[in-house]
């Protein structure tokens, strides 16, 4: 099949979470066979390109606005809608208040058109499309599929290293849930925590079983998720899946987490022999949902 | 959701100008609606070091003689302000669009629109805000016509109908004498700041033409301008032979914020008719006019013609393009002394120019307390746009909080 993927980054040089996802499912797809292209503002793919593709892949492209959807749904071009976040329906992404007034918004009013023209629609999570569909039920009826973030289970194991204490990645946000992880510690200490990726906010103190160290590199993240006992992430607003969850709790931490958390809105979030097996074929099973929702037999 | 409001006319509404009469009669409603408390007063010009109260309305200060736009950004921080609503020109702002595209505040503004057409230069900059409300129907067909798609619904200006209302020019023996009036003579009113807008020069054209002609005619002016402003007046009535009829307003009086209302309806009254033919965003002077049954003369482009119900239309022969490429059509003055000349005979006729049905159509649209309803609802949509558009990063939902603290441990 021949493939679009729209995406803000390329996937392929860049790194962040989204990226590390669409990479893994995009080189599943070239291993299935698919005649995949990538589409970004700097790529010089033109609507002549489009029209030749069996289908685009939507993947978050935020430079794609409704003029352009609009030029692809009158060139009836299919595509699939993979949602990373609350983009394009929330203007603020990650911080998506999920309140009454979220009903009313423009944007929802400019964009659910197209989003009901989409062949599948790829959400995260349970909790990711449950927070969707809180401002747009119209969307229930849609084809989706489920795609927990693929994780390269292989990096992420128990290392049988002395613990101690919580770690916590990127919660000093207040977005990602400061107040709450601060409660917790206030709560809880005894507990010592290592607040990891810095502390955006240093002029408000902290509690004194707090410590906070700058940003890990990736392949080193495993070593220290060992040497703690216990993850800890309480984000304010649900997010859509979190995959470094996935990964302490491969590495042997216990997650205290919240409602809130996307990963764990999934039911075979108890065991780590289950999480393993879900988010190692998640490309897998990606594809035959694009498959299957493109008549194509896997 | 209330709005709390950065009212920003150009001038303070203790100001006897049109800006300062605007701010004067809609904040009170604006105060008794959304509370006194939630209306923030920035009126730059004219009170530079002034800060105090008004009404109950705190009033802030700005430090320029322009509308003050290099303080509206810090100002709407400071007071927790979710709306900026300003009264005037929308051709000399340059720093607010910027502020309104990055979504930095939400900006509705009530303006004029007294240009020909829609150059780029003004429709860039007015394309930000959030809500166009026009003065005039005309301003709304030519914002819409220029493409803009944030053109709000017309409100026109109101008046104080207590005040402008018709009074019998019979008990004003003194005024009528320090206007230059006598009660058989023509008398002629015309009132301008702005000088060069105003097209005195063509007006006053018109009134030396209609003296030439009708030289058996006791013509009577009196220009409610000063002496020099943009231009000096004195020396086109010399020019135009018009000198030893003409009076002018007390310039001192002038120079301490304007004759009171109560004063310049009384004025109105004296006279048989009203000049204003000027290109006019809204032009406050013929609706006063009107509301005294005094009839005026209007050019047929601008809001002039929507407006009048007694008065005569005059065809622009030319237009003048000023520097900020606005195009303004100019008044023809024979075209106006041909008006004045009908006047006359209808004065002649009917013992006096006054028309009943231009005070109901004053009474019946003009009342402040029908302009502050046509606000409350722009002020309330605003409002529900203001959620739509999410224009402050919202608090989570309640559920999301109860959510957030509901603590799941996976071992």
């Amino acid at each position: 099949m021949k493939v679009v993927w729209g995406q803000d980054m390329d996937f392929i040089t860049h790194g962040g979470g989204a990226q590390l996802s669409d990479r893994a499912h995009f080189l599943k797809g070239v291993k299935r066979g698919h005649d995949l292209s990538i589409l970004t503002p700097n790529s010089d793919i033109t609507m002549e390109d489009l029209m030749r593709c069996e289908v685009l892949i939507a993947s978050n492209p935020l430079f794609m606005n409704i003029t352009s959807f609009k030029e692809i749904m009158g060139h009836n071009i299919p595509y699939i809608w993979f949602f990373h976040d609350y983009a394009p329906l929330c203007k603020y992404r990650l911080f998506y208040p999920m309140r009454d007034t979220c009903k009313l918004c423009y944007l929802k009013e400019r964009w659910l058109p197209v989003f009901l023209k989409s062949r599948l629609i790829i959400w995260l999570s349970p909790l990711h499309r449950e927070s969707w569909l809180y401002i747009c039920p119209e969307l229930e009826d849609i084809r989706y599929h489920l795609a927990p973030s693929p994780v390269n289970v292989e990096l992420f194991s128990d290392l049988g290293l002395e613990r101690k204490g919580a770690i916590s990645v990127e919660s000093l946000h207040p977005f990602k849930g400061r107040e709450h992880v601060i409660k917790w510690a206030n709560d809880h200490q005894e507990v010592d925590i290592t607040f990891v990726s810095g502390n955006p906010l240093p002029e408000e103190p902290l509690p004194l079983n707090c410590k906070v160290m700058g940003a890990v590199p990736y392949r080193a993240m495993n070593e220290l998720y060992n040497k703690h006992e216990m993850f800890l992430h309480l984000p304010q607003s649900p997010s859509p899946f979190d995959r470094c969850v996935v990964e302490a709790y491969l590495a042997g931490c216990k997650v205290i987490g919240n409602e809130l958390i996307g990963a764990l809105s999934y039911s075979w979030f108890k065991s780590r022999r289950d999480v393993s097996i879900e988010c190692s074929s998640s490309s897998t099973f990606f594809w035959e949902a694009v498959e299957d929702a493109m008549g194509i037999k896997s | 959701m209330n709005p709390r409001i950065l009212f920003n006319p150009k001038d303070h509404p203790n100001l006897n100008s049109g800006y300062g009469i605007i701010a004067r009669y809609l904040l009170p409603y604006l105060g008794d609606r959304y509370g006194r408390e939630n209306v923030i007063i920035y009126a730059p010009i004219f009170q530079r070091d002034h800060v105090g109260e008004w009404d109950g309305m705190k009033v802030i200060s700005g430090n320029t003689f322009d509308f003050g736009e290099n303080l509206i950004l810090q100002h709407y921080k400071n007071y927790e302000c979710n709306l900026l609503l300003q009264v005037g020109d929308t051709w000399p702002l340059g720093i607010l669009p910027d502020l309104a595209y990055s979504d930095q505040i939400l900006w509705v503004q009530w303006a004029p629109v007294d240009w020909l057409g829609m150059p780029k230069n003004i429709v860039n900059r007015i394309r930000a805000a959030h809500k166009l409300v026009p003065f005039s129907k005309y301003g709304e067909n030519s914002l819409k016509r220029g493409g803009l798609p944030n053109v709000g619904p017309t409100i026109w200006l109101g008046l104080n109908l207590d005040i402008w209302k018709p009074l019998p020019r019979k008990d004003f023996p003194v005024l009528m004498n320090s206007l230059g009036y006598s009660y058989d003579s023509f008398n002629v009113l015309m009132v301008a700041a702005n000088q060069e807008r105003k097209r005195i020069r063509q007006e006053l054209e018109a009134l030396g033409i209609f003296r030439k002609l009708s030289p058996n005619v006791d013509l009577r002016i009196y220009l409610h301008s000063p002496l020099v402003g943009e231009r000096d007046l004195r020396a086109d009535l010399d020019e135009l032979e018009l000198n030893d009829i003409t009076t002018f307003p007390d310039p001192y009086i002038m120079t301490q914020g304007g004759f009171p209302e109560e004063h310049m309806a009384k004025v109105f009254n004296c006279a048989d008719i009203v000049l204003n033919v000027a290109m006019e965003g809204f032009g406050l002077c013929q609706t006063q006019a009107q509301a005294c049954g005094v009839p005026v003369v209007v050019l047929s482009e601008g809001a002039g013609p929507e407006l009048t119900v007694f008065g005569w239309e005059i065809p622009a022969t030319g237009v003048e393009t000023s520097a900020a490429q606005m195009a303004q059509p100019m008044p023809d003055p024979i075209s106006i002394a041909r008006c004045l000349e009908e006047a006359w005979k209808l004065k002649q006729e009917r013992g006096e120019l006054r028309s009943q049905a231009a005070v109901d159509f004053i009474r019946g649209n003009f009342g402040w307390d029908k302009i502050a309803q046509q606000w409350f609802r722009v002020i309330d949509e605003c409002m529900i746009d203001y959620q739509r558009y999410c224009l402050q990063i919202p608090l989570p939902s309640e559920d999301l909080y109860r959510r957030a603290n509901n603590l799941l441990e996976v071992t």
